[in-house]
């Protein structure tokens, strides 16, 4: 059984100006392909390229040079709207401070994705409380924020990436402020996701995680490494 | 459906971040209530000046009566009337006429669709209840009374309130009146007021006839006590002046050719209050209203400011989130529009308190539709520049920025 490949990534290269003269290879002749239902962990020490990798990956940023084909359309291509659906419909975003809504419950952050497209409320409050219980957060349903503790903010936060069934999840340092249990309890979840079909890609600086991975890829001054697990 | 569904949340989500939501609701509601006030403010300007810019009074002197044949002969030769345009001098007008029904009972006629039309008892006269809208119902001087019987000297002193019905019935035809106002007698300068020792009652013009007809009273025993006429245009326009001059000097002609026979006998006619005097009371008015526009316009740009500003992250998860443009600025011109139109309701409520604690004439003074739609018209607009700021700040927004450390 092959995988489908989702993103192939070229040639990528993205410079910062920094200043008037310096400049910044934030990343570096990255090459790179990323199947459905793989996991990649990517590692690197801080302003190695992490976070730009991922921006780029999914979207949220031009690369300088280079292709990004995702599901075949090379999305360095797409114009504004193009790539607003491709947040829409395929890729879904965990951030490291989860960025929860503050005065929205954690059921309202799960749907919040969903409030402008055509679903019925009910049938998307239902699909929300039934993600939320797979996370385990069963009777948090109504929570703010500020009413839950970290580990179940990036559950909600999670849910709130699945609600769409994204091909992708990015995530940028998922476990960076959470304890080292949260962090694997957050990890066993994604791994779970992933194994259901959706490719994800976590930046990390967590050598404990490693295990969770079915690549590892690391990133030195904006170059690429790849090692096999 | 997704937009609307966004904007609904939008509206719940902002109510319920209460002490961001009640803060600048409150300072929407000041500036509303401004505005409000001067708009309501110019609203009265309009009506008070109706008759001073757009109107001239002809008045009865008061020791000739004119009869009702002499006033029609007259109206009607003053309604051919053309201003110098070559177009009708009289755009609208209004005849004022009483009758003496018996002994204790006097009856005035008001032109209700035209409340302000009428020289001396117009809407600002009420002290209590409302100016007359319909047939049945009728307004009374504030006060008692003297019933003075026809076959002797005797009379019965007694009060007559808002709510009261008076009926008047001769064996076979009854009319029911329903007194919805009283008034203050002592600012009206036409209609003497020295003796109360009769009824007076002010009302609907066919009901004036219907009770001349049930008191058998010939038409020849109505008198005419005023005549207003309104030109056509705007008031504080130097052409609507003109035409009044217009109407004025041919007037004047006519009641000059000495036909005191056939128009009876009136009094000459009132100055009008120079354009200048008008223009600067309005030109103040505006100008505070003025003011007030752009306070709530600061206020409205400062919100969206604060929002763009530091929910810039919000901004940039939603973004992230797969949020168009369109929905991200349907989220947050919604919690503008929430915040300034509950603010404009709260600072409304307030104008209507003070008004009515503070004016003596009740309930039908208050504000008026126009007006409050005029006021939430400018909060709209207001919000306006404060929308279209949050737009322009949605588009600098990347999504990337939700992965910036904080
Ligand atoms: N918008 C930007 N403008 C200029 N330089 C930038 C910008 N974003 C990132 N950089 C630079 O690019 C390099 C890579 O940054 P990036 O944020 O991708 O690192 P990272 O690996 O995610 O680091 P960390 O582990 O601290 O999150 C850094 O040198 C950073 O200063
Ligand atoms: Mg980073």
């Amino acid at each position: 059984m092959s995988m489908e490949v989702i993103i192939e990534a070229k040639n990528l290269g993205k410079t910062y100006k920094r200043g008037r003269s310096e400049v910044v290879h934030a990343l570096d002749d990255i090459n790179l392909k990323l199947y459905e239902a793989e996991m990649i962990l990517l590692y690197g020490p801080s302003g190695s390229g992490k976070s730009t990798l991922l921006n780029v990956l999914s979207g949220l940023d031009n690369p300088t040079t280079g292709t990004i084909k995702f599901s075949g359309d090379d999305i360095t291509e797409f114009n504004q709207k193009q790539l607003t659906d491709l947040r829409r419909n395929d890729v879904g975003f965990v951030f490291q401070a989860w960025e929860l809504i503050d005065n929205l419950t954690a059921v309202e952050n799960v749907e919040a994705p969903m409030y402008p497209e055509s679903v019925p409320s009910n049938v998307l409050r239902t699909d929300a409380i039934t993600l939320l219980r797979r996370l385990d957060l069963l009777d948090r349903e109504y929570h703010y924020p500020k009413e839950m503790s970290g580990g179940e903010q990036q559950r909600v936060a999670l849910a709130r990436a699945l609600i769409k069934r994204p091909k992708v999840i990015f995530a940028d340092e998922p476990t960076g402020n959470l304890d080292s249990e949260t962090g694997h309890l957050i990890m066993r979840l994604l791994k779970t996701v992933c194994r259901q079909g959706t490719a994800i890609i976590i930046a990390t600086h967590d050598e404990e995680l490693r295990e969770y991975a079915d690549r590892i890829i690391r990133l030195h001054d904006g170059k690429m490494t790849e090692e096999r697990v | 459906m997704g937009k609307i569904r966004v904007l609904k949340k939008s509206i719940k989500f902002t109510v319920r971040s209460k002490r961001r939501f009640i803060v600048f609701l409150l300072i929407f509601a000041i500036v509303s209530s401004f505005v409000t006030f001067f708009i309501n403010d110019i609203d009265t300007l309009q009506t008070d000046l109706y008759l001073e810019q757009k109107g001239l009074i002809l008045n009865q002197r008061n020791e000739f009566s004119v009869f009702n044949n002499q006033s029609t002969r007259l109206l009607n030769e003053i309604l051919d009337i053309k201003a110098s345009g070559g177009l009708e001098a009289v755009e609208n007008y209004a005849v004022s006429r009483y009758a003496d029904l018996d002994a204790g009972l006097r009856i005035f006629s008001l032109d209700v669709k035209n409340p302000w039309m009428n020289a001396d008892v117009n809407p600002s006269l009420i002290q209590q209840g409302k100016y007359p809208s319909t047939a049945n119902e009728i307004m009374v001087p504030t006060g008692s009374f003297y019933f003075k019987s026809t076959s002797n000297n005797v009379a019965i002193k007694s009060d007559i309130v808002v709510g009261q019905v008076l009926e008047f019935f001769d064996g076979t035809d009854l009319i029911e009146l329903t007194v919805v106002g009283t008034f203050d007698t002592s600012k009206m300068t036409q209609i003497n007021v020295d003796v109360k020792e009769k009824l007076w009652i002010f009302l609907h013009d066919t009901t004036y006839d219907s009770m001349l007809d049930l008191y058998n009273i010939d038409e020849d025993a109505s008198y005419t006590y005023s005549m207003s006429f309104v030109v056509p245009g705007l008031i504080l326009s130097e052409t609507t002046y003109q035409a009044i001059n217009d109407l004025n000097d041919g007037i004047k002609v006519i009641l000059s050719e000495n036909n005191t026979d056939s128009y009876g006998i009136w009094a000459s006619q009132a100055e009008f209050l120079p354009l200048e005097d008008s223009v600067k009371k309005a030109t103040n008015t505006l100008v505070s209203l003025g003011f007030a526009v752009i306070g709530g316009i600061i206020l409205s740009i400062m919100l969206s400011y604060l929002i763009s500003r530091f929910r810039r992250r919000e901004i940039a998860v939603l973004k992230a989130l797969g949020y168009s443009n369109g929905s991200v600025r349907t989220t947050l011109v919604g919690e503008v529009l929430t915040t300034s139109i509950s603010g404009f309701f709260v600072g409304m409520t307030l104008v209507q308190g003070i008004l009515f604690y503070t004016s003596d004439f009740k309930f039908d003074n208050l504000l008026r539709w126009v007006a409050f739609l005029a006021s939430f018209g400018i909060i709209v607009l207001i919000t306006l520049p404060g929308i279209f700021l949050i737009s322009r700040k949605i588009l600098g927004v990347s999504p990337s920025e939700a992965f910036r450390d904080k």
